[in-house]
């Protein structure tokens, strides 16, 4: 298997034919995001004025580095460096309406070239090809991005093999509250909605909090384009494995005149339960519904925007992962098959959960020439949150929790000359209520922060610094025994971060980052009292818990030379008073039986990772990549291997490029193969059961337009050999095989 | 034409709040979070051993964890003492204890749901335990029973509570587990 990898990855070494590229580009003013025509663009020879919507291309470009010349009335020229080694578009952003020069941004859609490691983007485009109805879906292809899955229908982001808490999930400039308490919470997003979405690391982050230690997942607002417009684009998936189908209306409208944009989202998304190669997945069905609307308004210099969203999610939980105690979870463990398997179904029955998220944004933009940019925005969440088991009536959660958040930003953004300077504020009221079963305490929690980012731009390299102040109060209402109790907890302390990169000649770029970071202690860390149902564990938080600290160094060196694009980052974080659930090894007595002990805790940790990204162009139409990530993590002051970090694992995939051929355009053909290491860094006495082996799984896809028309589809088969297989990272692993084979299909169309 | 335009999005704007005033007003406040006790909570099984020749010889053993699971450890853990070679009418009841000023017995909503519930003793060794009485579908239901021993042992008896909605089929496999409890036992 290894061996096949290296073999796709050095096939075409010394095929250096000379093949032809086009570029792309977009050029938009910085600010306003809005496209700048008439913009004259030279490269080399060729000398063309963008069009009325900024928009650009040369075609017929040797490989290699080529330098841009940008000029538009107002601005001064810049000069812009870009290498292409394949059909290339950017998007150059012109700090037109400050008339102060120096700050350029580009952003590359379909190159890796021009992107910033402290930042990937999955474009709208992107979105939409995936269907993606999750996250997990929309970031499949972000490297460095794993996931802690519960089942084939919940799944939290891992980045740098932080989840949760340490992760932050921003809606264009708030933070999304959702509960984020256990391993089986996923998000409450659905990325449809969103225009795009990035993965940020680096002292930017520090804008949406210190505790984004991991990294930020941030979901921007659609952009409209310039001219007036209706849009209505219609998109559907449907699924083999699941007999699964999305559908999904987007409609756009853009009136020039009043300068307003509006854009509507419906999806609608239903599952029945998965297959493994051999038996059912009981209980493993899903349905989502979401809904959003948003709203732009300019009005000479203030821009206004609105947003509401709603999100509403039923899912499955598989009946034979829901144990009561620690003998029938012995029971389930000791066979090979669920114990309970029963006909596919779409019923959904207990254990399930349901979700709802609603979402109400109001954001104002003021452009003032003495202070730069100002913003300010104000967020309304409410999340509630489901659980149903067998132990209580059908219609009746056994858990029920509402969590209301609303929050305030307000930021200024001002650029002189090649300086930027970026600080904010943000307060925020959470409140926190449940019925039904105890997990965590009623409770009030005020936020608030202050940051500070200052940038600086130079051709040859770029820096930024921040300083973020984070303070929290939490007043907690719960019950012990017949006595009502109200604690009150107080956490703050400061963020600090520097990143940026530095062009060491014209292929290789490094790329640095150098921060220290806290965390409040979550509340479900504080106050689990107990058992936590269906997982037959008994676990218990703990009310002396510090805040947790985190110093970290990651960095990264991006080579490109012609075909070969090298890409490597390593990082380090060492955690001060890292939280974590640390088995006891001891079981407690109950009428239920007996369960084992589950405890927060705290200790000095350290993660050492790396991920790696080597692309290789065969020739004009085929292309190899090769992606892998290394994590080692480790409580230093025990000396154990902490619970539920990804192994190592490494995908090669192989790609033909499809131009247009037979009435397709504009796609490709994918075969790929992913190899995931068994992981050997656990603790015997920590698992319920032994690390499942390693596997290898080969995917394929292909994906075109057809003719010039706006219908876009694709279809592919995920696990193709239908291997029997389970994952680490996830817990149905415990009971159950992970999904067999799939075959899906996606229609985009535009009306 | 653009008054309209800014009407609509106040109009928005409003139904939205208005709309969120309304998700709240079921809301429960803060600061009156439930009590922790949870309902159908079991806290203490208590078996009765009668014996079948003799109804002065009454055994009453029993396991108790007035807090539930978690918590401290059970108050209560009996060690179950019997004749040999006897008979017993054995009567197992569930209570919640939790509140010791209300006694709960929850043997009545067990009988009530006999259909979803199912009573199974585990004991290795010769002693035999027969089911006693059903269900109305005539499935077992193991409230009662009797109980034979023969030798001197020193042995174990497993009691479970099995919680099986609609899939209840008179044996001790599907459902939850809502008790489990072991009992040390000596025949002699």
């Amino acid at each position: 298997m290894r061996k096949l990898i290296a073999m796709l990855v050095l096939m075409g070494t010394g095929q250096f034919a000379l093949s032809q590229v086009t570029i792309f580009g977009i050029v938009q003013d910085s600010a306003s995001h809005k496209p700048l025509p008439n913009t004259l663009i030279t490269l080399g020879n060729n000398s063309l004025i963008a069009n009325e919507k900024g928009e650009f291309s040369i075609p017929n470009l040797p490989l290699g580095k080529h330098t841009l010349y940008i000029h538009h009335v107002g601005c001064n020229a810049v000069y812009l460096d870009v290498y292409l080694n394949i059909d290339t578009l950017i998007t150059i952003y012109l700090p037109h309406h400050l008339h102060s020069l120096t700050e350029i941004v580009t952003r590359a859609s379909t190159h890796k070239n021009i992107h910033v490691h402290l930042e990937e983007e999955v474009s709208q485009k992107k979105l939409e090809h995936l269907a993606a109805v999750s996250i997990a879906d929309a970031l499949q292809d972000v490297n460095g991005v794993h996931f802690l899955r519960t089942g084939t229908s919940i799944a939290k982001p891992l980045i740098n093999g932080m989840h949760s808490d340490r992760i932050s999930i921003i809606n264009d400039d708030s933070k999304q509250e959702g509960q984020q308490w256990g391993r089986e919470h996923a998000p409450e997003i659905d990325p449809l909605s969103a225009g795009s979405l990035q993965v940020l690391k680096g002292a930017s982050t520090l804008q949406f909090g210190g505790d984004a230690m991991g990294g930020v997942i941030r979901l921007l607002p659609a952009i409209f384009d310039d001219s007036s417009y209706h849009r209505l684009s219609v998109l559907t998936k449907l699924t083999t494995n699941t007999n699964g189908g999305l559908i999904g209306v987007k409609y756009d409208t853009y009136n020039e005149k009043r300068a307003l944009g509006q854009r509507f989202v419906v999806n609608i998304k239903r599952n029945g339960d998965g297959q493994t190669p051999i038996y059912t997945l009981s209980n493993t069905g899903f349905h989502q519904r979401s809904g959003s609307y948003y709203g732009l308004l300019r009005r000479a210099k203030h821009e206004w925007s609105w947003n509401a969203s709603y999100f509403e999610q039923k899912l499955g939980i598989l009946f034979s992962s829901h144990s009561s105690n620690l003998t029938d979870l012995k029971k389930a463990l000791a066979s090979d098959t669920p114990l309970i398997i029963k006909p596919f179904t779409y019923t959904i029955a207990s254990p399930s959960q349901q979700i709802y998220h609603y979402t109400a944004k109001l954001k104002w933009k003021y452009t003032s020439n003495f202070l730069g940019e100002i913003n300010t925005s104000y967020t309304i969440q409410n999340n509630q949150r489901r659980e149903f088991d067998n132990h209580r009536g059908k219609d009746e959660a056994a858990l029920d929790l509402n969590l209301w958040t609303h929050q305030f930003n307000s930021w200024s953004v001002k650029s002189v000359h090649q300086f930027k300077l970026h600080f904010g504020a943000m307060g925020e009221w959470q409140q926190h209520t449940f019925q039904g079963r105890y997990f965590i305490p009623n409770y009030v929690r005020y936020k608030s922060g202050i940051f500070a980012l200052l940038t600086l731009y130079k051709p040859r390299y770029f820096m930024e610094a921040g300083l973020r102040y984070d303070n929290q109060n939490i007043s907690t209402f719960r019950y012990q025994k017949d006595v009502l109790l109200n604690e009150h907890f107080r956490y703050s302390g400061w963020s600090a971060n520097w990143s940026g990169w530095v062009k060491v000649n014209e292929d290789i770029k490094t790329y640095f980052s150098l921060a220290t970071r806290m965390r409040s202690p979550a509340i479900n860390e504080l106050f689990s009292d107990g058992l936590h149902h269906g997982s037959a564990a008994l676990e218990f938080g703990s009310l002396t818990l510090q805040k947790e600290r985190v110093y970290s160094i990651s960095s990264a060196v991006h080579y490109m030379h012609n075909r070969l694009l090298f890409q490597w980052e390593p990082y380090v974080h060492y955690f001060q008073n890292f939280i974590y659930l640390k088995p006891s090894g001891e079981t407690q007595l109950s009428i239920r039986g007996a369960f084992p002990v589950f405890n927060y805790v705290q200790t000095k940790a350290r993660f050492l990772g790396s991920d790696l990204d080597v692309q290789y162009r065969l020739n004009s139409h085929w292309s190899a990549q090769c992606v892998a990530s290394f994590l080692y993590v480790k409580d230093i002051q025990n000396d154990r291997y902490v619970y539920g970090i990804p192994s190592q694992r490494i995908k090669g995939e192989l790609k033909y490029t499809i131009i247009d051929k037979m009435s397709l355009r504009n796609g490709n053909f994918k075969l790929g193969v992913q190899y995931v290491a068994r992981q050997d860094r656990v603790e015997i006495d920590e698992d319920f059961a032994g690390s499942p082996p390693s596997f290898v799984l080969f995917h394929t896809e292909m994906g075109a337009y057809y003719k010039n028309t706006p219908l876009y589809f694709s279809t592919g088969i995920n696990n193709l050999w239908n291997t029997s297989y389970r994952d680490y990272m996830n817990r149905y692993r415990y009971y159950a095989d992970d999904l067999g084979r799939d075959f899906y299909i996606t229609i985009n169309y535009i009306f | 034409m653009k008054k309209i335009q800014i009407n609509l999005i106040l109009l928005f704007l409003l139904s939205t709040l208005i709309s969120f005033t309304f998700l709240a007003c079921d809301d429960q406040p803060v600061n009156h979070p439930p009590q922790m006790n949870e309902e159908e909570l079991i806290t203490s099984v208590e078996l009765t051993f009668t014996n079948t020749t003799d109804d002065s010889d009454v055994r009453v053993f029993k396991f108790s964890d007035p807090d539930g699971a978690g918590g401290n450890a059970p108050e209560i853990t009996d060690t179950i003492q019997l004749r040999a070679t006897s008979t017993y009418d054995l009567v197992v009841r569930f209570l919640d204890e939790s509140d010791p000023s209300s006694v709960e017995n929850i043997t009545e909503e067990v009988i009530e749901e006999a259909n979803e519930h199912r009573v199974c003793y585990i004991i290795p060794g010769d002693v035999t335990v027969r089911i006693t009485d059903t269900d109305n579908q005539g499935l077992d239901l193991g409230l009662q029973a009797v109980v034979t021993t023969f030798d001197s042992e020193n042995t174990s008896l497993l009691v479970q509570l099995k919680h099986q909605p609609e899939v209840k089929d008179g044996t001790c496999e599907p459902g939850e587990t809502d008790v489990e409890v072991l009992f040390q036992t000596l025949i002699k």
